[in-house]
């Protein structure tokens, strides 16, 4: 962890949440924890925008929640990916894609 | 949208119980963070210091998820009323002035508009009002003066300019009683010639 964590890209807060959602049930520290880890420590979520994210997605279908135990045994609410979730990662991922290469095409033209 | 609604319902009535969920939720949150400080060597005092600057404090996360709902704007603008309503009650007298003005107000703009209606905006009670026009006699020294029967008659079988032609006349009734005669508006409804029912 070089350099101090840096802002999200605005729009891609979405899918960072949903993609670790995408391969087990989570909870929001592992969420975080994962995000970290997969960028290297250049993505550190504040609880608020992740709460905030958690209770967007559960109202709008994208994902269910239960109550499970930890392996460190402590109660923690768990997030699942519905299919509605999965639909919207995956067309988020691709419209991502489609901008990251125009960028991309934009920046090499010079 | 269904289940947005319904999750922010859940929020406004069930508060108690939603609000202790994210709490406890929080809270593991903020513990599990401090937890993996700890395993680092730090105390657990400084562990959650730590995590409070690097991830936001309960309360305040809290406070940020209960506003990022729709709920969180009932629930403000019932605050507003309530308060609202407090002040208003403590200030009887300003209460009472500004219900008499506010009643007053809308009472005025009721009957006005009542005469504006009715004698403006709503069209005459004939089936094309907007072909309807008034003829009067005129002569130098009274213009608009009343028309003569015969003339009447000449007018309506010679006049070309109009499909039919009607005259009325206004017509009072003196009634008289123990009181002073009195001429009754209610009978100063014209009399009217026969095509006058046509045009209507």
């Amino acid at each position: 962890m070089a350099d101090k964590p840096s802002d999200l890209v605005q729009g891609t807060l979405d899918m960072l949440i949903l993609k670790p959602l995408a391969l087990e049930p989570m909870h929001g520290y592992g969420i975080a924890v994962r995000l970290e880890q997969m960028s290297k420590g250049v993505f550190r979520l504040d609880a608020g925008s992740l709460f905030v994210a958690f209770q967007r997605f559960e109202r709008d279908g994208l994902i269910k929640s239960e109550w499970k135990a930890t392996e460190n045994s402590r109660r923690a609410k768990y997030y699942v990916l519905t299919d509605q979730g999965r639909k919207r990662l995956n067309s988020e991922t691709r419209e991502w894609g489609r901008q990251v290469a125009a960028i991309a095409r934009i920046l090499e033209a010079s | 949208m269904l289940r947005n609604i319904a999750g922010g319902l859940r929020s406004l009535f069930r508060k108690e119980q939603v609000s202790r969920e994210l709490g406890e939720e929080l809270n593991g949150f903020l513990e599990m963070a401090a937890e993996e400080k700890m395993k680092q060597g730090m105390s657990r005092k400084d562990a959650l210091r730590a995590v409070r600057l690097e991830r936001g404090s309960l309360e305040i996360t809290k406070e940020v998820v209960r506003s990022a709902g729709w709920e969180s704007l009932v629930e403000t603008s019932l605050q507003d009323l309530r308060f609202a309503a407090r002040v208003l009650g403590k200030n009887l007298g300003f209460t009472a002035v500004a219900l008499l003005t506010l009643a007053l107000g809308m009472g005025a703009n009721t009957a006005i508009f009542s005469v504006v209606q009715g004698v403006l905006l709503e069209p005459l009670p004939y089936r094309e009002p907007d072909r309807l026009v008034m003829v009067w006699e005129n002569n130098p020294r009274f213009p608009r003066v009343w028309v003569s029967y015969p003339n009447f008659l000449d007018w309506q079988r010679s006049a070309r300019s109009f499909q039919q032609m009607a005259a009325g006349v206004e017509h009072g009734v003196d009634l008289t009683g123990l009181a002073l005669p009195n001429t009754s508006t209610a009978s100063k409804s014209p009399r009217v010639s026969s095509a006058r029912w046509a045009l209507s």
